[in-house]
């Protein structure tokens, strides 16, 4: 099991190399740089030119790469080009700040698509099913940009009862309903694709273990079907959706970047792009590196988990 | 039991079957797929009727009919257009960043920005008056005396050489390199600067530059508090930002907020506002809802599709002020076929700009007629620009040897600084220009990809550069029309070249009378309409919009603005 560990820690650190460079060249080889942004929209090409001495963009790319890399080794990610602010701070609050609008959103998602998933199946082939099934639907084909306006045109303006922009209020000194009421409309809309792929998972594990043969034993047995459901059909059931719910909370952190920029939830998507369009350099690698330190992470931590959960997977 | 069997039942089926019932859920998908597009398109459904024509006077007073008292206290919430940049005074990183910058430092003189009189005039702010020497390259600037930082260190000559050379000087030890771009545009004009005793501050230019007063209302310009900066260091002062001005910084929320309040010690006359606070929010809807809800009270570049919704909303005020902008088509002076001059006013004439403000922009342009729009020292307002006039455009087409019209190529970014929405604007340029038999193809690039193409010029196989020309100042005059400005130096890009505006050039930038100077580059401006040196196509109004409890709020000609006399009722 520790071989198994270390060998995976140290192909992290390839991976994490191997994204550092790959982000890199992809910043590089697209036109323009940062010199063009700071220098501002009536500079002289002299000017630009030395603004780009300053921030060491005349080097070659490789020096570019190694003089970065030689600071993120010892721990210095450098300052955004833009806000001038420490890197590494920044990208990781503004990633906490998507983690947190991802966990909820994955809360939201799991408690209605777990709970409309199980009423359709319960209630098969009745209306009910039809009418969950066709919002999910219709959840799951909509467009996040589209349902992030339509539900602050609604809450926002129509009904003045959330609002409809960044994570704690402007005016105020915050606190934690303020900055729940921020919170509730982004993660409905970049939960509701999540809630609908769960809600359908849900209704369809249900119905096949609803099937198996143990249940028809339970009921054989007299064992009422609110406790069955409950208590046996409804946890065998959620496994495989437990999978899911997993692969979904990185489609979730991937996919925060339009909900961010919609409602200004100063995240790490809204950051980085920012960052991309702004060619800035130091901050995009950082959050690249951030990012994906977190994923390999996760991705270790889970495996292990399965291991610890089901005796039967050993790894070597 | 009914569920269980059922269940059962279904996953017994034949395959046949069960895709009987798939195809029925094939046709529910596809009936919600018809269901979002009709909601979606009923979403983006144009806005109420027209405006009238009062839409287009700049609201730079309160209604007549409010008679409120102006009050002391308050708050007010700005939603800008982006998140600000650092606020250290020596780096500009956009014009939204500068109207915090501007409310917390100042510079020797400035614009006046509460009025909103056609030309704004320079007036001074640290320095109570200054004097030029007869050659034009000498400025002494007399300092106001008994003025204090916002930390209490005294302002004086030595705090403005001090940051002058932060911001110039690689050898001074708090250097900033990052604002190096916009300053070394002012700081190359400069011989040597002194400060004699502590009210007195002497630049010696070079040569005479008639715009170079007006070049103190860049930010790198602004004068910061030496303490602090060599407290803080350059790293974090754009962090704790101290200035002179009459509101101090208090705190920054990264990406949520940043705080002002009232600066009690202000030398001048002390604001209505007790704070400000300001946010950015990019995205146009969002900051137009964000207005809408209350969230925020002024908003800047409020959009064309959603003007009609604030304007018809009783509870906002929307104000324009034509602006020193125009938005541009640079031509390849080089190659055919736009080396042909009958070509160039073929393409002018061919533009219905009246149309393309109107319809496209919803009023919140003005078709341009020159360089320099409204507020800026070379606009000429009795310059009448091209009219629209399809016939003749055909007419000197065929005059050219183009009877049949011709193939060209128009490069524009997707938007971008003063670019407003280029791809709609373009797309209805390629009509016009159809119309005539010009056949324009469009090659669209992001912002940051397009200015290092721009900035090669434009080369054999293709026509047009889309651009924006954002200041007023007559140095733009130059920038872009001086044979020296040519790529790679600059923004001469159709490789333009006429001697006689080099001459005129050349007289106005030695003129050390501003008003002397303007006169010449408005003659440079008419030779150039003459020879359609480029094509102008319309000058932005900048609409902002604000809630009607915020009054007071002047805006001027300018991009610029304050809200240092702005207060607001309950």
């Amino acid at each position: 099991m520790t071989a198994f560990i270390v060998r995976r820690i140290l192909a992290s650190v390839v991976v994490l190399f191997g994204v550092s460079i790959v982000v890199f060249l992809t910043l590089k080889f697209i036109p323009g740089d940062a010199a063009y942004v700071l220098a501002g929209p009536n500079a002289t090409a002299q000017e630009i030119e030395l603004v780009r001495q300053s921030l060491g963009l005349d080097q070659p790319v490789p020096v570019q790469y190694i003089t970065w890399l030689g600071r993120a080794l010892r721990g210095d990610l450098g300052r955004s080009i833009e806000l001038h602010e420490p890197v590494l701070a920044l990208v990781l609050s503004r990633y906490g700040n998507t983690l947190i609008l991802a966990a909820s959103a994955m809360a939201f998602a799991s408690i209605t698509g777990v709970l409309a998933g199980a009423l359709a199946a319960l209630r098969l082939h009745t209306v009910v099913d039809r009418v969950v099934m066709l919002v999910a639907l219709t959840a799951n084909s909509t467009p996040s940009f589209w349902l992030g306006l339509a539900l602050i045109l609604v809450f926002s303006l129509g009904l003045h009862l959330l609002p409809s922009s960044g994570m704690v209020s402007a005016r105020g000194d915050g606190g934690g309903v303020d900055f729940l009421q921020h919170l509730v409309l982004p993660s409905v809309t970049l939960g509701a694709i999540s809630a609908a792929l769960i809600a359908r998972m849900t209704r369809s594990s249900l119905l096949e273990v609803l099937t198996q043969e143990y249940v028809l034993v339970a009921r054989a047995k007299g064992l009422r079907e609110r406790l069955l459901v409950r208590r046996h059909a409804l946890k065998n059931a959620l496994l495989p959706v437990l999978t899911v719910m997993g692969l979904q909370m990185g489609s979730l952190l991937g996919g925060a970047v339009i909900t961010e920029t919609i409602f200004t939830w100063p995240g790490i998507g809204l950051q980085l792009y920012r960052g991309i369009a702004l060619r800035d350099v130091p901050l995009v690698q950082g959050a690249a590196l951030v990012v994906a330190t977190s994923f390999v992470a996760i991705n270790l931590v889970v495996d292990l988990l399965y291991s610890y959960l089901d005796p039967r997977i050993r790894y070597s | 039991m009914r569920q269980p069997a059922r269940a059962r039942e279904f996953l017994k089926m034949p395959p046949m079957t069960r895709l009987t019932r798939m195809n029925r859920r094939l046709l529910l998908r596809m009936a919600a797929g018809v269901v979002s597009t009709v909601a979606l398109s009923a979403c983006t459904a144009p806005a109420p009727t027209a405006p009238t024509s009062s839409a287009l006077q700049p609201a730079s007073a309160p209604k007549p009919t409010d008679a409120a008292a102006p009050k002391t206290g308050g708050t007010l919430v700005v939603g800008l257009e982006a998140e600000p940049g650092t606020l250290d005074n020596s780096v500009g990183t956009g014009y939204h960043t500068s109207i915090i910058q501007r409310m917390v430092y100042q510079s020797l003189v400035g614009y006046d920005l509460t009025t909103t009189a056609d030309v704004l005039p320079i007036k001074p702010v640290l320095a109570e008056s200054w004097q030029l020497s007869p050659d034009g390259k000498v400025y002494t600037f007399k300092l106001r005396q008994g003025i204090k930082f916002h930390d209490g260190t005294a302002f004086d000559a030595s705090a403005v050489k001090f940051n002058f050379e932060r911001a110039s000087d690689p050898n001074h030890p708090f250097f900033f390199d990052k604002g190096r771009g916009t300053s070394a545009q002012i700081f190359s004009l400069v011989d040597k600067m002194e400060a004699p005793d502590p009210t007195t501050f002497r630049i010696t230019l070079k040569d005479p530059r008639a715009y170079f007063l007006a070049l103190f209302d860049k930010v790198p310009m602004f004068v910061g508090s030496p303490a602090a900066i060599q407290k803080y260091g350059n790293d974090e002062f754009g962090n704790h930002p101290v200035g002179t001005g009459a509101f101090r910084f208090v705190s920054r929320e990264s990406g949520s907020k940043i705080t002002v309040e009232r600066n009690p010690d202000y030398w001048g006359t002390p604001t209505y506002l007790d704070k400000v606070v300001f946010r950015g929010i990019a995205e146009p809807t969002a900051r137009v809802v964000a207005l809408q809800t209350g969230e925020v009270d002024f908003i800047n570049d409020v959009a064309p599709d959603q003007i009609d919704a604030l304007r018809a909303n009783p509870d906002i005020v929307v104000s324009q002020a034509a602006i020193p902008h125009t938005w541009l088509i640079n031509l390849n002076h080089r190659d055919k076929p736009f080396s042909d001059v009958r070509v160039r006013q073929a393409a002018s004439l061919a533009i219905n700009r009246d149309a393309l403000t109107r319809d496209i922009l919803k009023n919140t342009a003005l078709s341009a007629t020159q360089l320099e729009g409204p507020g800026g020292v070379a606009h000429d307002d009795s310059l009448p620009g091209w009219p629209y006039d399809p016939a003749r455009a055909k007419q000197l087409l065929a005059d050219a040897g183009y009877p049949g019209g011709f193939d060209t190529v128009f490069a524009l970014p997707t938007a971008g600084s003063g670019m407003l929405d280029a791809t709609r604007i373009a797309e209805y340029l390629q009509k016009n220009w159809s119309d005539v038999g010009i056949r324009a193809k469009l090659e669209t690039q992001e912002w940051t990809s397009y200015v290092p193409y721009f900035f090669k010029g434009i080369p054999s196989d293709k026509g047009m550069y889309a651009m924006a020309n954002v200041t007023g100042d007559g140095q733009d005059v130059e920038k872009l029309n001086a044979a020296s400005f040519q790529p790679p130096n600059g923004f001469n890009v159709g490789w333009y070249q006429s001697d006689q505006v080099e001459q005129l050039l050349v007289q106005a930038r030695s003129t050390a009378d501003p008003a002397a100077a303007a006169k010449i580059y408005q003659q440079i401006e008419k030779l150039l309409n003459d020879d359609v040196a480029r094509i102008y196509v319309l000058h932005s109004l900048q609409p902002k919009a604000f809630n009607k409890k915020v009054r007071g709020f002047v805006n001027p000609h300018s991009w610029a603005y304050t809200f240092n006399n702005v207060w607001v009722t309950t």
